[in-house]
């Protein structure tokens, strides 16, 4: 018996700050190994070898004029796209690279896998054709490890200032490999109710109601935005949950992807 | 729920016939396509497991189809450089404006300064004649929304 298909409405994908699934019909998330054919002489058949990898992706969106996910501030789409690359003055970014969240499964809840990585912008076409809806074509490069892990949070919700709040409250999220480095992971945080200044940690434990340590502290943030962090202090430790302490009370909406390494 | 999509049909674009100023010529226009280009290079050092790109710079140009016209302001005699051709090869502003005149905070304007690179004319015995261009940037592309 064949598993279930995936429909690809269902996809989810966050580039940098914004939830971009809402707007977009199509992404494609193209892995290439590179290999060098290293047949010597006398071998029948060829024997490739592994060099290393690279990724890319294509996300197709609508142009649309409001913000995601609460479509009420006035935002065209090109900008998910031109804001990655350039800054507010038209000048290309010196340091240009987004983290790009990419959930191809049926649902984006907490322990559902999910892609994420660091990207460039390669190219954005622009099209508005007289009898059509104007559509945007991106082409991100990786410019880094690819990673394959877990949603280990996804909510929407309020947290009170000066409390350190988890995600879940008790034990954490299974994220399968124990790894032996270190750990990497992806936050975007695309809604936030005020200014106050939150801190996002990822920690682990050995066990789900273990000990947990700090695996990844991302750098306190006043606004919505995304980070990307590979850290190598802590590793070994197959379960993940989430720190979140803010100054105030806020409501936030995001999501965070990790994974060992 | 989705946003409000942005109809191709209400897109505008101007290009100068020379080094002034734009001309609109989305009258006889039906599509356009500004394509972006960045460049990133291979930047992996030895060790390393998966390929590490590095951006270096950017570069755009214009694909503009339209049906062909003649006279005084229409897409022939603006893109040609006039009857004797004098500034067809003249660097010359543009405007797009994918979503209508702006810039406004739904209505996005790209502008620059951009070079002809081709203008092929099609005339097809069971069809409207037809003239694509395609512009290559020669400056910094700007976007504005206010």
């Amino acid at each position: 018996m064949a598993s279930p298909r995936i429909a690809g409405k269902n996809a989810r994908l966050y580039v940098a700050d914004v939830p971009l699934y809402l707007d977009a019909f199509e992404a494609e998330d193209q892995i290439e190994l590179n290999l060098e054919d290293g047949t010597p002489f006398g071998a029948d058949w060829r024997e490739m070898t592994l060099i290393d990898g690279q990724i890319s992706l294509s996300i197709n969106a609508f142009m649309d004029t409001k913000r995601p996910p609460d479509f009420t501030a006035d935002y065209v789409t090109d900008r998910a796209y031109w804001d990655t690359a350039i800054d507010g003055s038209n000048n290309i970014k010196a340091n240009p690279n987004v983290p790009i969240i990419f959930v191809p499964g049926a649902s984006a809840l907490r322990g559902d896998p999910a892609k994420f990585l660091n990207c460039i912008l390669g190219s954005l076409n622009i099209n508005t054709p007289r009898s059509g809806l104007g559509k945007l074509q991106g082409r991100f490069a990786a410019s880094g490890q690819y990673g394959n892990g877990f949603i280990i949070a996804q909510v929407e919700q309020s947290f009170t200032g000066g409390v350190e709040t988890f995600i879940p409250t008790s034990g954490g999220t299974d994220i399968k490999v124990a790894g032996t480095l270190g750990t990497m992971a992806a936050l975007c945080v695309y809604k936030k109710s005020g200014s106050s200044s939150f801190t996002i940690k990822v920690q682990d434990s050995t066990t789900s109601g273990g000990s947990y340590g700090d695996a990844i502290t991302f750098a306190a943030f006043t606004a919505v935005g995304a980070q990307f962090k590979r850290d190598v202090v802590d590793a070994g430790k197959q379960f993940h949950r989430v720190s979140v302490y803010g100054d105030a009370t806020e409501t936030l909406g995001l999501i965070i992807v990790s994974t060992n390494i | 729920m989705a946003s409000t999509r942005i109809v191709g049909k209400d897109a505008v674009f101007k290009v100068a016939a020379d080094t002034g100023a734009v001309v609109d010529i989305s009258a006889d226009g039906n599509e356009i396509t500004l394509n972006l280009e960045l460049n990133n290079e291979d930047g992996t050092g030895f060790g390393v497991s998966w390929r590490e790109f590095t951006l270096i710079d950017g570069t755009f140009s214009i694909d503009y189809a339209s049906w062909y016209a003649t006279g005084t302001g229409v897409i022939d005699e603006v893109l040609m450089g006039g009857p004797t051709m004098a500034t067809l090869f003249a660097k010359r502003l543009f405007e797009f404006h994918p979503n209508g005149i702006g810039p406004s905070s739904t209505k996005p304007k790209y502008s620059g300064s951009v070079f002809l690179a081709s203008a092929p004319i099609s005339a097809n015995r069971s069809g409207i004649t037809t003239m694509r261009a395609r512009f290559s940037g020669a400056s910094q592309l700007a976007r504005a929304v206010a």
